[in-house]
């Protein structure tokens, strides 16, 4: 056995307020919330004319609006999302394990593609409609069922389009109840209703609460969708601003305020959470038995969970892949291959760039716990909820300084060295998405006992090794699954991409939009189709990482 | 280890920016998305040998971007499928003249900047679209008319968000003032037969749908809808009919896709001759006959489609002279209630 | 002997709390012994251990592992470079890692061979010969701990610190893994410190034992001491059942109870109020009224085995109703329900109020 006697003494102050990792992690969380601070900072300017009119005539309206489309879909995602996870984790129906990962895969379908064919496939002249028309007579006048073009329209298409997260999230977390706490349940007499209500549905809150802000999140910052189906939300009046009025700075001024709003969201959630803990602490971990149900449970189970799959993806795909037939030679042209080359490689460097930084800043936190560290990562993932158009201002203001300073250093005169480079985009997209890598990253770095770290500290690693060889090899089924989420995220973007993008750049989002926005939506399905595949590639890894999951650290 | 592989490609991948520098280049920022043009731009290149780089996206953001890029702004060109944008972009001091007699002598005057610092390409009319046999054209008059009790509940047209909207209104500030055009909107709004969703072409499948009689929309969405993958998209284009309004009056109003050189343009002679390219024959047929729009050439014949619609009558105000209406639109819009 | 680790004032107190978390802590091991810090949940023991292995700083107060100063309010030491060994409550084994891989994870410094020496030698100190390749997931509760416990020894450290050890143990098998343990912690040779809330824990293992409450360490000794000469009332009832009666002491030290008259012990001074424990086996019961005993009512018997318990209640006097515990032989028989109950002098232990 060995005498270990040498080591190293740091001063004590310099401990307690500043290291390496705080330092770097504080730089990071600068350089990605550096945009924000300057959408921020329009707060503090003083708003022209446009603003006048705007705040008074047409924000209380669309603030309304979009606290009731928040609703709606914070509604419809919940019910729909753990409605789901409930049943595949608890009863066993026929076709349980194949919902269970095709529950997933609206989320590979960008919600403008959704809407666009959505509306393609319910609107006058779309084949279900001709059909019934033409053989039943009905006539339910430019919509088959309901104008789709509508508030109910948009809750629905966007909880379609985004229930996945809280499905997700929910249904890792009943997989990672232990059994006692539900029976527990039952032996006190609720039945399984009363259980699902009582404790099941308050237990996952955690899990709950990061997916639905994550879709509400979502609902946010979309543009293209509540434009088309006419739905007045405060992103619209953002852009209104912008491209109406032509008033850029209100346009910032009012996404500062939508950062506020998000901000207070999530602080309030935080202060209401407290001390609660929602892990099962010391409990011997016993995996759940799902429950065998009867027929006609099973067959009600099943059309449950086959609802949200048909709408949210057969139906659509369904569609999709019939406009691409009839516009395929059309679409498939020489330029293709290389739209998905820049996709996919873009997305494969944004989720690199999220997630390296993501378990930066989680590890740090982890380790040495702060106030100020914990603002310092809320502050740096708000870009979530801002549309990508505003954070595309927001990082020009720096980035264009920078070029204009190297400019000045190496005495050139022309040109911009930065701004419009493969670097700008994957900066954009980290500052856009950092939130969706992070909550995975912190979920499962908080899943993962600090004794482990402190064991291998014990055990004479350093910081870093212990990271390295000890915390990332443990949680990397987590990591490898944020990164997953931010390459579909980034694979469906479009604002940031179109504004930043370099030369001559174009990636499969773009090419759909473009169809898309001339109102040719069959021409836009192949390249959407494309975007699909690619997701549910990302969905197929996502499933075998999450498989991999259960080997996790129990105590 | 995947990481690694990702790594090792993503630095590859930023090594390969800036790489590929073309001798002659002209940088264009596009507010038009249509492959029509980047097969144009092609063609340019092959004549010229002058390569073409091109950013798309919304012509507002591309605006903002040329502005806050100022001096070292790359940008030689600025295309927007809108006239109001032309407008402001002057007004912000981003463009200059293009000093070419071949290219303005090919444009009406009242189609460009009257000192040229922008010139239209194509032109589209916003026309009123009804069925045929459900509704007679001599029922029909003007923008204005439609206004009349008659229409009640009948009038389709999109929200005031849209450009098109919102230089129509503009022009109608021109012709009307303030509180004229007030009231025509207020008139509008209070004969819709819903409220404004949807696109131009759900305007058009509206009015299939017995939801309203009549549709304000571009001609554009006709073409394209007769030339859709849909065969029932085509069954309802066909039956609509092109009614230009206002042709006993100021004329009937028309947009302009146009083309701007920035300020500080670097590669000045390259944008002068691709905007020459644009305006010459060619390309003139071109946006004609795959885009549906009109040509701003009068040199250029028209296509079949766009002559069957017939002649007509445009607004004859000059479209620079929109730009003290133009920021009053949308303020007029929001005070009569269009969404 | 010598001192091996020694804490001295430390105090802490988390960010966000009102209360301090630990007063004036100190605490001297040495070498070879083992030590239990006792105390309910929240007293300070797991800060305390948690500033000896330096995963929290304290605000005041000095760490020293073999002469070395680890921490005081001018110097900080990494955990990974003060040679303490850990294992947690959870035991942290690194599931990705395989035993083995587990065990020479502390030992990259040495060469491949040396590793190989050192984790057989601690392999076969916890009996986990041949399970070497297995992964943690495939291991019981107790192989886990010995896994944990050989990971802990192998870089040999200067003091081993364990947190509740055995609260994750099935109390069937507690008895046992508790003396496999203390084997083969002797056998090391290694000092250690052990934070438990449960008594049988330290009377089980523990050399010495120091018990807390409130962040304060009340008293420190070894377990008999502790048990037979509690400080306080408070540590009293935490080792074991026991009966306390309220005395008042005149002047001349003699403290006056219902239980009868003592002698205070000499140079102790509680006050006026002085408490008087009595285990529940230290009473002579008699069957008949005698002088200087108190009358109780049995109210319930209970049998234990070895031994029966009585709850009786005092009838009369100042102590009216309170209710005692009193062990006596299982063949104890008693003719009718009241009783008469003596205490010795040597049996009485006299002590603070709180």
């Amino acid at each position: 056995m060995i005498k270990k006697l040498k080591g190293f003494s740091t001063p004590i102050r310099i401990r307690n307020y500043f290291n390496g990792w705080m330092g770097i992690s504080l730089l990071v969380c600068l350089a990605v919330a550096f945009p924000l601070m300057v959408i921020f900072g329009h707060l503090f300017k003083t708003g022209d004319s446009s603003w006048q009119h705007i705040t008074t005539n047409l924000l209380p309206a669309y603030t309304i609006n979009t606290l009731i489309l928040m609703g709606g879909v914070a509604l419809l995602v919940t019910l729909i999302g753990v409605s789901t996870a409930w049943l595949v984790s608890m009863y066993k129906f026929p076709g349980r394990r194949v919902f269970q990962w095709l529950l997933v895969l609206p989320i590979a379908i960008p919600a403008y593609i959704l809407g666009f064919t959505w509306v393609g496939m319910l609107d006058y002249t779309s084949p279900a409609y001709v059909f019934l028309r033409n053989n039943f007579g009905v006539e339910t006048g430019q919509f088959l069922f309901f104008n789709i073009l509508s508030m109910p329209g948009a809750i629905i298409i966007l909880s379609l389009s985004f229930y996945p997260y809280v499905y997700l999230l929910a249904r890792t977390w009943f997989m990672q109840q232990s059994a006692s706490i539900l029976e527990a349940g039952y032996s006190l007499g609720h039945k399984p209703l009363s259980v699902f209500f009582r404790i099941a549905l308050p237990l996952s809150r955690p899990a709950l609460v990061a997916g639905v802000s994550l879709a509400l999140m979502e609902v946010l910052n979309d543009y293209g969708l509540v434009n088309y189906f006419g739905v007045d939300t405060f992103t619209t009046g953002i852009f209104s601003a912008w491209f109406a009025f032509g008033s850029p700075v209100s346009a910032i001024k009012l996404s500062g305020y939508l950062m506020i709003f998000v901000l207070i969201l999530l602080m309030a959630e935080r202060m209401d959470r407290g001390n609660r803990r929602y892990d099962s602490v010391g409990s011997q971990f016993r995996p759940l038995r799902q429950k065998e149900l009867n027929r006609l449970n099973g067959f009600l189970a099943m059309i449950t969970v086959m609802l949200p799959i048909l709408l949210g993806f057969v139906l659509p795909v369904s569609m999709l892949i019939y406009w691409s037939i009839q516009t395929s030679h059309l679409a498939f042209d020489h330029r293709f291959l290389s739209l998905l080359k820049n996709s996919f490689l873009l997305a494969s460097l944004a989720a690199l760039a999220v997630i390296s930084i993501s378990v930066l800043i989680g590890f740090t936190v982890r380790t040495f716990p702060s106030r100020m560290a914990r603002f310092m990562t809320r502050f740096a993932t708000i870009g979530y909820a801002i549309p990508g158009a505003i954070i595309a201002v927001g990082l020009l203001v720096p980035f264009i300084w920078i070029d204009n300073q190297l400019a000045r250093i190496t005495g050139s005169a022309g040109g911009i060295i930065i701004t419009g480079t493969w670097f700008t985009l994957v900066f954009a997209y980290t500052v856009r998405f950092m939130a969706v890598g992070y909550n995975s990253i912190e979920s499962v770095m908080t899943k993962t006992s600090v004794s482990l770290d402190e064991a291998s500290r014990s055990l004479g690693m350093s910081n870093r090794n212990t990271l390295f060889k000890v915390l990332i090899p443990i949680i990397h089924p987590g990591i490898l699954a944020g990164a997953l989420l931010v390459f579909i995220d980034v694979l469906k973007e479009l604002p940031l991409t179109l504004i930043l993008r370099p030369f001559n750049f174009d990636t499969l989002a773009i090419r759909a939009f473009e169809f898309a926005s001339d109102e040719r939506v069959p021409e836009a399905a192949p390249a959407s189709l494309v975007i699909i595949f690619v997701g549910l590639m990302a969905v197929l890894l996502l499933r075998k990482t999450l498989k991999k999951q259960g080997y996790v650290h129990h105590p | 280890m995947l990481l690694k592989r990702i790594l090792a490609v993503s630095v590859a991948a930023v090594l390969m920016v800036g790489c590929a520098r073309h001798a002659e280049v002209v940088n264009v920022y596009s507010g038009r998305h249509y492959q029509a043009d980047e097969r144009l731009f092609r063609e340019f290149t092959e004549q010229t040998g002058i390569r073409v780089n091109l950013v798309k996206a919304n012509s507002d953001q591309l605006l903002n971007r040329l502005e806050m890029e100022g001096e070292r702004s790359p940008a030689d060109i600025i295309i927007t499928a809108d006239a109001g944008r032309l407008i402001i972009a002057k007004e912000k001091g981003l463009l200059q003249s293009i000093d070419s007699e071949k290219a303005t002598q090919l444009v009406p005057s009242h189609f460009r900047d009257s000192e040229n610092f922008w010139l239209g390409f194509t032109k589209r009319a916003r026309v009123i679209i009804y069925p045929k046999g459900r509704i007679n054209p001599s029922e029909l008059d003007s923008y204005e008319s439609l206004t009349g009790d008659q229409w009640n509940g009948r009038v389709l047209v999109r929200s005031s968000q849209n450009h098109y909207n919102q230089t129509l209104m503009a022009s109608v500030l021109a012709a009307h003032g303030e509180k004229g055009a007030e009231n025509w909107a207020r008139g509008i709004v209070n004969n819709m037969a819903r409220n404004p969703i949807g696109n131009d072409r759900d305007q058009i499948k509206g009015i299939a749908a017995g939801e309203g009689d009549v549709a304000i929309t571009n001609t554009y969405y006709i073409g394209l809808m007769l030339n859709s993958v849909n065969r029932e998209e085509r069954e309802v284009a066909s039956q609509m009919g092109v009614f230009f309004p206002n042709q006993n009056d100021r004329g009937t109003h028309v947009n302009i896709s146009g083309i701007g050189i920035t300020a500080n343009s670097p590669n000045y002679k390259n944008a002068v001759l691709l905007t020459e390219f644009l305006l010459a024959d060619q390309a003139q047929n071109v946006f004609a006959s795959e885009n549906y729009e009109y040509p701003v050439n009068p040199n250029v014949e028209w296509p079949e489609l766009l002559k069957s619609w017939g002649e007509f009558k445009s607004d004859t105000l000059p479209l620079h002279n929109l730009g003290e209406f133009i920021h009053q639109a949308m303020i007029t819009f929001n005070n009569a209630g269009w969404e | 002997m010598s001192i091996i680790l020694s804490a001295k004032n430390l105090t802490k107190t988390y960010p966000g709390n009102k209360y301090r978390s630990l007063i004036n802590f100190n605490l001297n091991v040495e070498k070879g012994q083992i030590t239990a810090l006792l105390g309910e949940s929240g007293c300070g023991k797991t800060t305390a251990l948690r500033i000896i292995a330096g995963f929290e700083s304290a605000e005041k107060g000095e760490v020293i592992i073999n002469n070395r100063v680890m921490a005081n309010d001018r110097l900080f030491t990494e955990p990974n470079d003060r040679g303490v060994g850990i294992v947690f409550q959870d035991y942290a084994l690194f599931p990705h890692k395989t035993v083995w891989k587990n065990i020479v994870f502390g030992l990259n410094k040495l060469s491949k061979s040396e590793q190989q020496s050192v984790a057989e030698k601690v392999l076969s100190l916890t009996g986990l010969k041949g399970y070497e390749q297995r992964y943690p997931h495939q291991l019981s509760g107790g192989q886990r701990q010995r896994v944990a416990l050989a990971r802990a020894l192998a870089p040999n450290p200067g003091v081993l610190l364990m947190d509740e050890p055995f609260s994750n143990i099935d109390s069937m098998k507690k008895n046992q893994i508790r003396e496999e343990i203390r084997e083969i912690l002797k056998a090391a040779g290694t000092t250690v410190v052990f934070v438990t809330h449960d008594t049988k824990d330290v009377l089980a293992i523990a050399d010495r034992v120091a018990v807390m409450k409130e962040g304060v360490l009340m008293q420190e000794g070894t377990p008999k001491e502790i048990f037979n000469h509690p400080a306080n009332e408070y540590i009293a009832h935490f080792f074991g059942k026991t009966n306390v009666f309220q005395g008042n002491a005149d002047e001349n030290g003699k403290v006056a109870s219902e239980i009868g008259v003592f002698n205070l012990p000499e140079g102790k001074d509680f006050g006026e109020n002085v408490s008087i424990s009595v285990r529940p086996n230290s009473f002579l019961v008699h069957t008949t009224e005698r002088r200087g005993t108190v009358q109780v009512l049995v109210k319930k018997r209970i049998f234990m085995g070895e031994y029966t318990e009585l709850i009786c209640s005092i009838q009369s006097g100042s102590e009216a109703g309170m209710d005692l515990f009193v062990h006596v032989s299982s063949d104890f028989q008693a003719t009718n329900d009241h009783l008469w109950l003596e205490v010795e002098e040597k049996n009485a232990w006299l002590m603070d109020l709180h």
